[in-house]
């Protein structure tokens, strides 16, 4: 009786404590933000804390739908708030009105008003205030200020996506607007963003950055003039450990509580971590927009034989690639559209492992096998290609030594030559120095249209100063066609049977074999809930006042 | 003695002027500059944004241009910004040089009392049962790679043990918790750190207890302590000097892997993601402290050395 009063005696003293300890949430991820504006440069990290501190006016939701934040409703051109019209330049234009929340305020209590968007645009388009991709500035020309909750867009351009305005976010004109009026051209450096990030009045969501440790942590407070629901957390503690094993072994030690899924664990690390502690932590696999694939260089004499770039794709079965190495946590890709973005037609007839197709394509287009079971055409040349990747990154590589086995059984000898991310993207994927074939992800967003990767114009050149991201040299007029018209089609519907065309010559034409869509490892405690992963660009964080703490 | 102070100082400012342009143009020759870095991670990046933002931070310039500009700044005592970090370099670089200090000053401290003392008594009765424990514990030391034994003793001591945590500075402030955040990168250093001095102490003390002076001195009936410290420690003290020399180069020049396993962010995670994050500002600014405290340290230990040794002098 003494024994079960003293343990009770102890559970309640205890109770407290653990209440109180979850009073914080402290989460580990790999990276640290560069820089805390909102507008210059992008990155993970940044978008991360960015989740937790600031509110854009519109982004894509957990169901990939666009939302409002800051914005009261999205304008419709149905419902009258979005107005189609000529741009100066006399190419269609649209103008769309936004009212932003009559209570959301900045974390000094100041009201964010239509006078921080302007802020943000004037910041944006003056090229000496160097901002990331300009886009959006140029093509929105001008800002109308209705009243100081209302203003009304007016985009050079018309799209479907005319009321995702995501990527501009408003700006503390009362803070920032002098620093940056004083010189544009300095204004990256003497923003209150970078100098005083502490300044409550910098931030806009349910947290605030209350600390920072440069390289190792950013602390978060409540913001106390925060307009919608209350977070559960009184102080998140975001830590950064870039070695993923440091990382997982801070999350055993009880050092952080979680890892966030955007920038955490590798998809192996999280399985082994699922299988030896699973019971303490809830690990969800959210598949997402990273596409990994090969970008096949059709310069190459024998990938510019569609033949052989069938052949080539019949030949691997990515099933088991998936189910062998990442434990079925990735969904095969068949193109680049993801499955769960609505333009995805599941309908299409998709390439399967068959490798006797593959041989007999390959004999097809004249290659047959050599004494050393690898195959030559009629020059006697052999069919040896070489494939690249980032080295270091595990998961590639191994993904690269796989794909070389199963290609050697049909006849195709694959040389590896891996470099270092820096050099393979900054030089080698980026100038088209790649022989055959460079494995690596593209990361897009919902209905995200593929000019830069597909359209002819897009093949970095010389002339071009190597810009474009269409590394394969793929050329199609059809495609050309339907990448200019898809934007300007703004019925849904309408647009389904171009995505499915878009989708089809992907298919057909296989400038890329695609392999599969990578999944984020989101490790959590066990008591926390409401953490909805998005698996696109907008992060978990940005609906943390979802949050709860259970017992 | 003061002229050849002078000599020494006026070559290593040399040095360190050579130094700099070849790590400048070392950075600036390595393949994709900070922009195309930025193209790899957004899609959305244009030709028109790529030239505009190449001309706004003065990448469309000569690399001998740009480094002429820098080192015009740094004569001034500016050092720009650190792109990677968007603070004033200085700034970025005294953090972390703290942050290294911090645990680098008190493991390179305990490795050599440590490592010499276990040298001294390995060489006391060389191939006795002492010294082949002390070899045993050198080689470990010098073969154990460091990430490894970071790993072992995180899995031990913060995962398994829950007594410490697995790394990173403290989130509050006091005396306490950094000695706690400080023990497993410490530990990890110390064991390593200690090996080069037992080797470098126990070889050159078998040497110096081999000598006449102290035979001479046993005859005379002097106690083994004062044979050992005040006649062999002294002759056998110039290799150790160097040892202790180089390794006072590393207070600022950081410890890359051990900083990375327990993500303790010091000097050497800093200058390994400015160099491959472009960010010239911040590496160039890394890579001068670290040659010059790794000069001065040489001519530290030639002048203490001198001041042991009057072979020396002359």
């Amino acid at each position: 009786m003494a024994l079960r009063t003293a343990l009770t005696a102890l559970v309640l003293l205890a109770l407290p404590a653990t209440i109180q300890a979850r009073d914080q949430l402290t989460i580990g991820l790999t990276q640290y933000p560069s820089t805390l504006h909102p507008s210059i440069e992008t990155m993970a990290a940044k978008s991360y804390v960015h989740g937790f501190t600031l509110r854009p006016i519109t982004t894509y939701d957990a169901d990939w739908q666009l939302t409002c934040m800051l914005c009261t409703h999205l304008p419709t051109i149905e419902g009258g708030d979005a107005v189609r019209e000529t741009a100066p330049n006399g190419n269609p234009g649209i103008r769309v009105t936004y009212r932003l929340r009559e209570n959301a305020r900045w974390g000094d209590g100041t009201p964010i008003t239509a006078d921080d968007i302007v802020f943000a645009w004037e910041a944006g388009r003056e090229p000496a205030t160097g901002m990331g991709p300009a886009e959006l500035y140029r093509s929105l020309h001008r800002i109308v200020v209705v009243d100081p909750r209302t203003v009304t867009l007016h985009f050079g351009k018309l799209t479907f996506q005319y009321n995702a305005i995501n990527d501009l976010r408003p700006l503390p004109a009362h803070l920032d607007r002098a620093i940056w009026q004083e010189d544009p051209r300095a204004y990256r450096t003497r923003t209150l963003y970078d100098r005083e990030p502490t300044r409550p009045g910098l931030w806009s969501g349910p947290y605030r950055i209350a600390a920072l440790q440069t390289g190792a942590s950013v602390t978060l407070e409540r913001n106390e003039n925060w307009w919608g629901d209350a977070p559960a957390f009184r102080r998140i503690v975001i830590r950064t450990i870039e070695n993923t094993t440091a990382l997982e072994a801070a999350l055993l030690a009880g050092q952080i509580d979680m890892i966030a899924g955007e920038l955490g664990l590798t998809l192996d690390q999280a399985i082994a971590l699922e299988r030896r502690a699973g019971q303490r932590f809830r690990i969800h696999y959210q598949p997402g927009l990273i596409y990994e694939h090969i970008d096949l260089n059709l310069d190459n004499p024998a990938l510019a034989d569609a033949r052989v770039r069938e052949a080539l794709l019949r030949g691997i079965d990515r099933r088991q690639i998936v189910e062998r190495l990442f434990d079925n946590r990735q969904p095969v890709a068949h193109s680049f559209v993801n499955p769960l973005d609505w333009m995805h037609d599941d309908t299409l007839p998709v390439t399967p492992f068959d490798p006797d197709g593959a041989r007999r394509l390959l004999e097809e287009a004249g290659w047959r096998p050599g004494p050393d079971g690898i195959r030559r055409n009629a020059a006697g040349e052999r069919l040896s290609l070489e494939l690249m990747t980032t080295a270091g990154n595990r998961s590639r590589e191994l993904v690269q030594q796989v794909l070389q086995g199963m290609w050697r059984q049909i006849g195709v000898d694959i040389r590896i030559r891996n470099e270092p991310p820096r050099v393979f993207f900054g030089e080698t994927v980026s100038k088209r120095r790649f022989q055959a074939m460079a494995l690596f992800a593209w990361i897009s967003s919902p209905e995200n249209v593929p000019r830069t990767i597909l359209h002819s114009t897009e093949i970095p050149t010389e002339e071009r100063n190597w810009s474009g991201q269409n590394y394969t040299g793929f050329r199609n007029q059809e495609m050309d066609d339907l990448i200019e018209n898809l934007p300007l089609t703004l019925d849904r519907e309408e647009r389904r049977p171009m995505w499915r065309r878009v989708q089809e010559i992907y298919m057909t034409e296989r400038p890329v074999l695609p392999l599969f869509f990578r999944s984020d490892a989101h490790v959590w405690p066990r008591w926390l809930e409401g953490v909805r992963p998005t698996g696109h660009l907008a992060p978990s964080s940005m609906w943390v006042e979802q949050w709860k703490v259970t017992q | 003695m003061l002229s050849l102070i002078g000599q020494r100082l006026l070559q290593s400012a040399v040095t360190v002027a050579i130094l700099s342009f070849a790590a400048y143009a070392l950075i600036g020759l390595m393949p994709g500059d900070p922009i195309d870095l930025a193209i790899a991670g957004d899609p959305r990046l244009s030709a028109e944004d790529a030239a505009r933002l190449r001309a706004l931070h003065g990448l469309d310039q000569p690399l001998v241009s740009r480094y002429l500009a820098w080192a015009a700044g740094a004569l001034q005592g500016q050092f720009g910004f650190s792109r990677l970090f968007a603070a004033p370099a200085h700034e970025v670089l005294g953090n972390a040089l703290l942050n290294s200090l911090a645990l680098l000053l008190p493991t390179t401290i305990l490795s050599a009392l440590i490592g010499v003392t276990l040298g001294i008594l390995a060489a006391r009765r060389p191939r006795g049962a002492l010294d082949y424990t002390v070899n045993a514990i050198a080689f470990a030391g010098i073969s154990m790679p460091s990430f490894w034994l970071g790993i072992l003793l995180i899995i031990l001591f913060a995962v398994t043990l829950g007594w410490l945590p697995a790394g990173g500075p403290p989130d509050q402030p006091g005396l306490a918790a950094w000695l706690t955040h400080l023990a497993l990168p410490g530990l990890t250093l110390t064991v390593l750190g200690l090996a080069s001095y037992a080797r470098q102490t126990r070889a050159a003390m078998i040497d110096a207890l081999r000598n006449l002076y102290i035979r001479t001195a046993r005859a005379k009936g002097a106690p083994e302590r004062r044979v050992i410290l005040n006649h062999a420690l002294p002759n056998a003290s110039i290799p150790i000097i160097t040892v202790a020399g180089l390794d006072f180069a590393t207070l600022v020049s950081g410890a890359l892997i051990v900083e990375a396993v327990f993500a303790w962010p010091g000097m050497g995670k800093l200058i390994y993601d400015a160099i491959l994050g472009n960010d010239y500002n911040l590496a160039l600014l890394a890579l001068m402290l670290t040659a010059i405290v790794t000069l001065l340290a040489n001519l530290l230990a030639d002048l203490a050395q001198i001041a042991i040794d009057p072979r020396l002098r002359s």
